[in-house]
C-alpha cells in the first residue's frame, strides 16, 4: 500500500465482494422481534429496579446488557440462525475443536537454532528443519509430542563449490525424508540437488544434480521407491537406490503424491482455476467442476478451495458442496490439507464435518509448515514476542477421522 | 398510517449498497448483514419522523457505524489479530493483504478509514457520525494509515 488512491480502490474492490441476502425478509423479522422485545423489557427493568445493581440479565437466550438499543443488536446477532451453509458455521478456538491435535513445543533446539516445521508425520510426530540463521537449515529433527523430545535425523550436508546454497522444499513419506537444494556455480548457472535420508536417521545421499533446463525444479514427493518431481513443463521420477530419471507426465505438476493437477506454482497463476486432478499411479483423471465466478481454484482428490467474488469458496472436485468461506479471505494458491481441510487467515475448516476451528493466536504472525505437499501444521507463538520461546502447533494429521 | 410500502421500496433501492458498506466496515458477512438489517429494523422504526425531515440513507449509515465500533468494544471480537503467513510463499501483495492489514485496525480507526476513502466524507462530517472531535478524526487516520504501512514495510521485509 502505497497511496491513499489504492486504498481507496481496494475499499471498492471489497464492497464488490459484499453478499447478496434478502435484507427485506430480515428486516422485518427483526422489527417484529424488536417489538416483542420492547415489551419483555419493561419486565426485565422492572427486575432491574428491585435488583438495584444487576447490570447483566440473560433471558431466554437475550442478553441485555442495559446499553439499551445497542446491546439488542449484539443479542439479535447471537440469538438468529441464519440460514448458514456450513462454511458459515463460527469458528471455535482450535483448543476446544481438536483439543488432541494442539501442542506446545520449544521454538529453539539444543543448539539454539530456530525451529521451522515442515510438516506432520504422523498425529504425534512433526518433521521439523532447524535453522542457524534465516532460511539456512542446519538439521532436520524429528519432535515425538508424547515424549516431548525432539531427535536429530541428520546435519543438513552442503556442497562445496556453489554459491548461493539453500536447502529448499522438502517432503516425507513417513519413511525417507528428500528435500531438493538451490545453488549456483561460480559462473552463475543454476545447480539443483535433490538429497534423502531415512527418518530413523543416517547420512544423507545426493540422488542427483539437474543443471540447465531440468534445474527448474518446483516440487518433489516420495513415492515407494523413487522420489518424484515436477519442473515447469512435467514430473519426473527416479529410483531411490540410483539410476536415471525418467519423465512420468507431461504438463503435469505434483501436489502430493499419488496426485497431480495442471497448475505451476508461480507468477500469473493464482487467479486460475485447476481443471483436473491426475492420479499419477492408475492415470485416473478427474475433470474438476469449477462453481460459477470461481478463482484461484485449487484441489485434491475429493475438495478445492479458492476465491469467489474475493470471498473464500470451498467445493468438491464435482462441483458438488459448493460454500462460502466465512473468511473473506483465503490465500491463494493453497491446496486443501489431506484432502480435508482449508486454511482461513487464523483459521482452519474441515470439511469432513463443517466445523471451523479459530485460532487464537497471541501475537501477530502463524506460520505455516514448508512441506512440498500441503503441511499439516500450523504455528504460531505462545506469547506476544516476534521471538517466542514456544510455539503452540495445530498438526491436522492428529484430528480424528470424521464419524 | 401505513408506511410500508415506501420503506419496503427504500429497502430494496439502497439495500445493495448498504450491504457493501457494511462489508467495507465490518469485513466479514455475517456483520455485515447483521449491521445492515439492525439500522434497517431501527430506520423501519422511525421511518415516519426520518423521511419527512432527514436523508433516511445517511441515518442508516451513521447508525451502522456506530453499532460496528459499539459492538466491537462490548464483544471483544476474536479476529483481532488476522494472521498474516509467515511463510513467504503467499507472495501475492495485492488487494487481500490490504484486506488483511484493515481487518487488524481497531475498529474506529477502520471506521474512519472507511468514511474517508470510501464514503469520501470531509473530516468535520466522519467527527459528527462518529460523535468525536475533528482532532480526533485526523490523529486516528493519520495512526491507521501509518498501521497499514508499516504492516507493508514488515512484509516485503521478510
Amino acid at each position: 500500500m502505497t497511496t491513499e488512491d489504492e486504498l481507496a480502490r481496494a475499499l471498492r474492490q471489497l464492497a464488490e465482494a459484499a453478499p447478496e441476502i434478502d435484507l427485506l425478509a430480515g428486516v422485518r423479522e427483526r422489527r417484529r422481534r424488536r417489538t416483542r422485545r420492547r415489551a419483555q423489557a419493561v419486565a426485565v427493568a422492572a427486575v432491574i429496579a428491585v435488583a438495584g445493581t444487576s447490570t447483566t440479565l440473560t433471558r431466554g437466550g437475550v442478553l441485555a446488557t442495559g446499553g439499551g438499543h445497542d446491546a439488542a443488536a449484539t443479542a439479535s446477532a447471537v440469538e438468529e440462525p441464519r440460514a448458514a451453509k456450513p462454511a458459515d458455521t463460527p469458528a471455535r478456538p482450535v483448543d476446544e475443536v481438536w483439543p488432541q491435535a494442539v501442542f506446545t513445543m520449544p521454538a529453539r533446539n539444543a543448539d539454539g537454532w530456530k525451529y521451522r516445521p515442515i510438516t506432520g508425520i504422523s498425529a504425534t510426530e512433526v518433521l521439523l528443519s532447524a535453522e542457524p540463521s534465516f532460511e539456512k537449515a542446519g538439521a532436520l529433527e524429528v519432535y515425538d509430542t508424547v515424549t516431548r523430545k525432539a531427535r536429530v535425523v541428520t546435519r543438513m550436508p552442503s556442497t562445496p563449490g556453489l554459491k548461493e546454497y539453500i536447502h529448499q522444499t522438502a517432503t516425507t513419506d513417513g519413511k525417507s525424508v528428500a528435500w531438493f537444494t538451490y545453488g549456483e556455480r561460480q559462473d552463475g548457472s543454476m545447480v539443483r540437488e535433490i538429497w534423502t535420508v531415512p527418518l530413523s536417521g543416517g547420512e544423507p545421499r545426493l540422488l542427483v544434480t539437474l543443471t540447465g533446463e531440468r534445474a527448474r525444479i518446483a516440487t518433489i514427493a516420495l513415492a515407494g521407491e523413487h522420489v518424484v518431481w515436477s519442473d515447469e513443463r512435467a514430473v519426473w521420477r527416479l529410483p531411490l537406490a540410483g539410476g536415471e530419471e525418467t519423465k512420468l507426465a507431461d504438463g503435469l505438476h505434483v501436489i502430493a503424491w499419488p496426485w497431480a493437477g495442471d497448475l505451476a506454482e508461480g507468477p500469473g497463476t493464482a487467479d486460475a482455476n485447476q481443471t483436473r486432478v491426475v492420479n499419477l499411479e492408475t492415470g485416473e483423471i478427474r475433470r474438476i467442476a469449477a462453481a460459477p465466478g470461481a478463482e484461484g481454484l485449487r484441489c485434491g482428490v475429493t475438495w478445492c478451495s479458492g476465491r469467489q467474488r474475493h470471498a473464500g469458496l470451498v467445493q468438491r472436485v464435482d462441483g458438488s458442496g459448493q460454500a462460502a468461506f466465512r473468511e473473506a479471505m483465503t490465500p491463494p494458491d493453497a491446496y486443501p490439507v489431506l484432502d480435508r481441510f482449508v486454511r482461513g487467515r487464523g483459521e482452519v475448516y474441515d470439511t469432513a464435518t463443517g466445523v471451523s476451528a479459530r485460532v487464537d493466536n497471541p501475537g501477530t504472525w502463524s506460520g505455516v509448515g514448508v512441506s512440498a505437499e500441503p503441511s499439516t501444521i500450523l504455528y504460531w507463538g505462545t506469547t506476544r514476542s516476534g521471538k517466542p520461546h514456544e510455539y503452540r502447533v495445530l498438526n491436522l494429521a492428529a484430528v480424528p477421522a470424521a464419524q | 398510517m401505513d408506511h410500508t410500502a415506501d420503506f419496503d421500496e427504500f429497502v430494496r433501492a439502497r439495500g445493495d449498497a448498504l450491504l457493501r458498506y457494511g462489508y467495507v466496515l465490518s469485513g466479514n458477512m455475517e456483520d455485515a448483514a447483521d449491521l445492515v438489517q439492525e439500522a434497517l429494523a431501527r430506520l423501519g422504526d422511525a421511518w415516519p419522523r426520518v423521511r419527512r425531515k432527514d436523508d433516511p440513507e445517511g441515518y442508516v449509515r451513521t447508525t451502522m457505524v456506530r453499532l460496528h465500533i459499539n459492538a466491537w468494544r462490548r464483544r471483544h471480537r476474536e479476529d483481532l489479530v488476522a494472521a498474516v503467513p509467515e511463510n513467504g510463499r503467499f507472495d501475492r501483495y495485492d488487494d487481500a493483504d490490504l484486506w488483511a492489514e484493515l481487518r487488524q485496525l481497531p475498529p474506529r480507526q477502520r471506521a474512519v478509514l472507511v468514511l474517508r476513502y470510501y464514503e469520501d466524507l470531509p473530516d468535520d462530517r466522519i467527527a459528527e457520525v462518529l460523535g468525536v472531535s475533528r482532532g480526533t478524526v485526523r490523529s486516528q487516520a493519520a495512526r491507521a494509515l501509518d498501521k497499514l504501512r508499516i504492516a507493508r514495510v514488515l512484509q516485503e521485509a521478510r
